[in-house]
């Protein structure tokens, strides 16, 4: 586990330093916590940053950064992707640090990389949220998420794992989330997102639906909203 | 044997009538004559012969004062008449008053007496630049006393007073009237300005994303076009065509924004010349789009401290531009520098009848996220701030103001005319000691007997051209010489 640097914020000074003008560019964010598997998707900052320079003009750094929730430096990342297979139980660092994150605008992308609404993660991390931001609520399918760049006219897309009978055995037709003031402060999938866009060698499906065509409209949207 | 021709003279019984007519001759021609010398000297005035109670004079539309008024004064004027003395008994309308004011304007003085009742009294209406918007109603009295607002549907607040007395309205129709006594002022509601639209110029980003949030949160709707692809934007709210009567505030982030969007530099200025705001932060500074309006060009990047972001003074932490004035640009913000001199923080300038502000921050965003607790807050307001120095730009002149102080203060704008009253004058004479150049008694408000007797001449010399006719033929006719 590491944690990379964070870009501009840690080389400020007090220098003057003629620059041309760029737009910043984005930065994708796994978060890092101590209890539980945070780790468990590691290609997926890859395959995301990937589709987002493939399909946009956005300006993205070629790598993803590691930001552990104990630290301030997440509030460099505006956009935070969680995922995990074990029971997650922030600590209270995390948790007042998230808390914080939250209430000043990020936006955190959680997965269950289960796909199993019994599944320790589900359980656990839902109660996390609820106690963190509010309890998740469904987010209609006509949410301007799912248009804000590309179309998904029956809201989130299904994953591999859904179709094959994998976890719960469950297509979830929603995703669920907190929002604040109109916008999506958290956002939580069943959906195994974490595996989709894992492209694993197992699953080829890949080849044929690019789902990680949902994960730029994400990126769209807390870019835009 | 007859009697002495002078005795039965004198005791004829037509010398008194004979008597009589002569008098009545003789003192018909010496009006007749005072009347021309009167006119000769031009030391008289002519008495208005305009009759009218309170409700007449207090008309608001003043047709039927404007009415009578010009009728009587072209005839005055044809009288080559010097002066006018009146009461009045309200204070006229605008345009009646107009009407007066010509008169002194003329270098014929008007003396008048004060029977209005009207006391000084003057309202400003201004609306409120941002998103609330709404009316900054204030009145100032020179007395105590109930002070009631009034606006086209009818009464809205009273309030007891001396001095000033101010509202804050969300809206108001027709005009906004304040009546203390039998004092009332009136404005127009002024044009609303669409100031609770901002159209944002800028690439997706943190900064976009932030600067809308901010800018929602205090009540601002934002519309934009973030381009993602080479075709493709995504589009915040509901864009419209950039003109004044869509947006108050053209908010502008960074220098490539406008590129593959419907808007281009030509635009933008044409917007800020026709009265609209425009803010230029950041990275906007270097846009060569908007280099004919901006107040500022930006040469060199300054980095923010570290760990200011958590200080009191956060801004400190965030990168910033340095700049060069344009010379027509005015400092709103400065901060000094280590060099010794101050560095321009927040600038304004005015092109035409809008204004362009700038700030030199860049990735504002990092003061919210980054910042403490009060962050949040702060970034808000400043951005609120900003805005709002933009949008609050008067778009042209009005006819209130023009016609300055008009019904937003009557009683003022009837002394501005036609002068103070006479017993304000008298007061004021009394003050400084000198009462020679006041008449000791106060003036006939009605018609003079002159001015009555002026209008009779042709009556008059009638009346003495019977009367020595009269007395000729009475006496050649009992045989007397």
């Amino acid at each position: 586990m590491s944690t990379m640097s964070h870009g501009t914020a840690a080389s400020h000074g007090a220098a003057v330093c003629a620059v041309g003008t760029h737009v910043e560019p984005f930065v994708f964010a796994t978060a890092q916590y101590e209890s539980g598997d945070w780790d468990s998707a590691p290609m997926v900052p890859a395959n995301v940053i990937d589709s987002i320079a493939r399909y946009t003009t956005i300006p993205v750094r070629p790598q993803g950064v590691v930001a552990s929730l104990s630290s301030e430096a997440i509030f460099q990342y505006p956009l935070l992707y969680l995922t995990g297979h074990l029971p997650v139980r922030f600590t209270t660092r995390e948790a007042e640090v998230l808390r914080t994150y939250l209430a000043r605008g990020g936006l955190l992308f959680v997965d269950d990389h289960n796909h199993d609404v019994d599944g320790a993660f589900h359980k656990t991390v839902r109660e996390e949220i609820r106690r963190l931001a509010g309890p998740l609520v469904p987010l209609p399918n006509s949410h301007e998420l799912y248009r804000c760049f590309f179309v998904f006219e029956n809201g989130p897309p299904t994953t591999s794992h859904e179709m094959n009978g994998w976890g719960d055995n469950l297509v979830h037709e929603q995703l669920d989330a907190v929002l604040r003031e109109g916008r999506i402060v958290v956002l939580y999938s069943n959906k195994d997102y974490s595996s989709e866009w894992s492209f694993h060698p197992d699953n080829k499906r890949f080849l044929s639906v690019d789902n990680t065509k949902f994960a730029v409209n994400l990126v769209v949207y807390a870019l835009t909203r | 044997m007859t009697a002495p021709r002078g005795a039965s003279d004198a005791a004829h019984p037509r010398r008194p009538l004979e008597r009589v007519l002569r008098a009545v001759a003789v003192g018909t021609l010496l009006v007749c004559l005072w009347l021309s010398l009167s006119d000769a000297t031009g030391t008289a005035s002519v008495a208005h012969a305009l009759r009218g109670d309170t409700a007449f004079w207090s008309e608001p539309s003043g047709a039927r004062v404007r009415d009578s008024l010009r009728a009587r004064l072209m005839h005055l004027s044809s009288e080559e008449t010097v002066g006018l003395s009146m009461a009045l008994p309200g204070v006229p309308a605008q345009s009646a008053r107009a009407l007066l004011g010509a008169w002194p304007a003329a270098s014929r003085p008007i003396r008048w007496h004060d029977a209005t009742g009207a006391r000084g009294l003057a309202l400003s209406v201004t609306p409120v630049p941002g998103p609330v918007g709404g009316l900054d109603v204030r009145a100032a009295v020179t007395d105590t006393g109930a002070v009631v607002l009034r606006d086209g549907g009818g009464v809205l607040d009273s309030l007891q007073g001396a001095g000033r007395v101010a509202w804050r309205l969300a809206s108001a129709t027709g005009t906004v009237r304040v009546q203390r006594g039998a004092s009332t002022a009136r404005v127009p509601v002024p044009m609303r300005v669409a100031a609770r639209r901002v159209r944002l110029i800028a690439a997706p980003g943190w900064e976009a994303k932030f600067v809308t949030a901010a800018l929602e949160e205090q009540g601002w709707t934002v519309d934009g076009a973030l381009r993602i692809t080479r075709t493709a934007s995504v589009t915040l709210g509901a864009p419209q065509r950039l003109d004044t009567a869509g947006y108050a505030v053209v908010v502008m982030l960074d220098s490539a924004a406008l590129d593959g969007t419907a808007i281009d530099g030509a635009g933008i200025a044409r917007f800020v010349r026709q009265g609209g705001g425009v803010v230029l932060a950041g990275d906007a500074l270097r846009a060569p789009t908007v280099a004919a309006i901006r107040p500022a060009r930006a040469t060199e990047v300054r980095r923010g401290i570290a760990g200011a972001l958590l200080t009191d003074r956060p801004r400190g932490g965030l990168d910033a531009w340095e700049v060069v004035l344009d010379p027509s640009a005015v400092v709103l913000e400065q901060e000094a520098s280590d060099h010794g001199h101050t560095e321009p923080l927040v600038m304004a300038r005015r092109v035409d009848a809008g204004r362009v502000v700038a700030s030199v921050y860049r990735q504002t965003w990092r003061w919210r996220m980054e910042g403490s607790d009060e962050g949040l807050a702060a970034h808000r307001r400043w951005w609120h701030a900003l805005v709002s120095a933009a949008a609050g730009v008067s778009v042209a002149p009005t006819g209130a103001v023009a016609s300055y102080p008009g019904d937003a203060a009557p009683y003022a704008d009837l002394v501005a005319r036609i002068g103070s009253p006479l017993a304000e004058l008298r007061n004021r004479a009394q003050a400084r000691g000198d009462s020679a150049e006041l008449p000791a008694r106060p003036m006939s408000l009605g018609p003079s007997l002159r001015d009555r007797l002026a209008g009779w001449r042709e009556l008059l010399f009638i009346i003495a051209a019977i009367a020595l006719l009269g007395e000729w033929a009475s006496r050649r006719l009992r045989g007397a010489l």
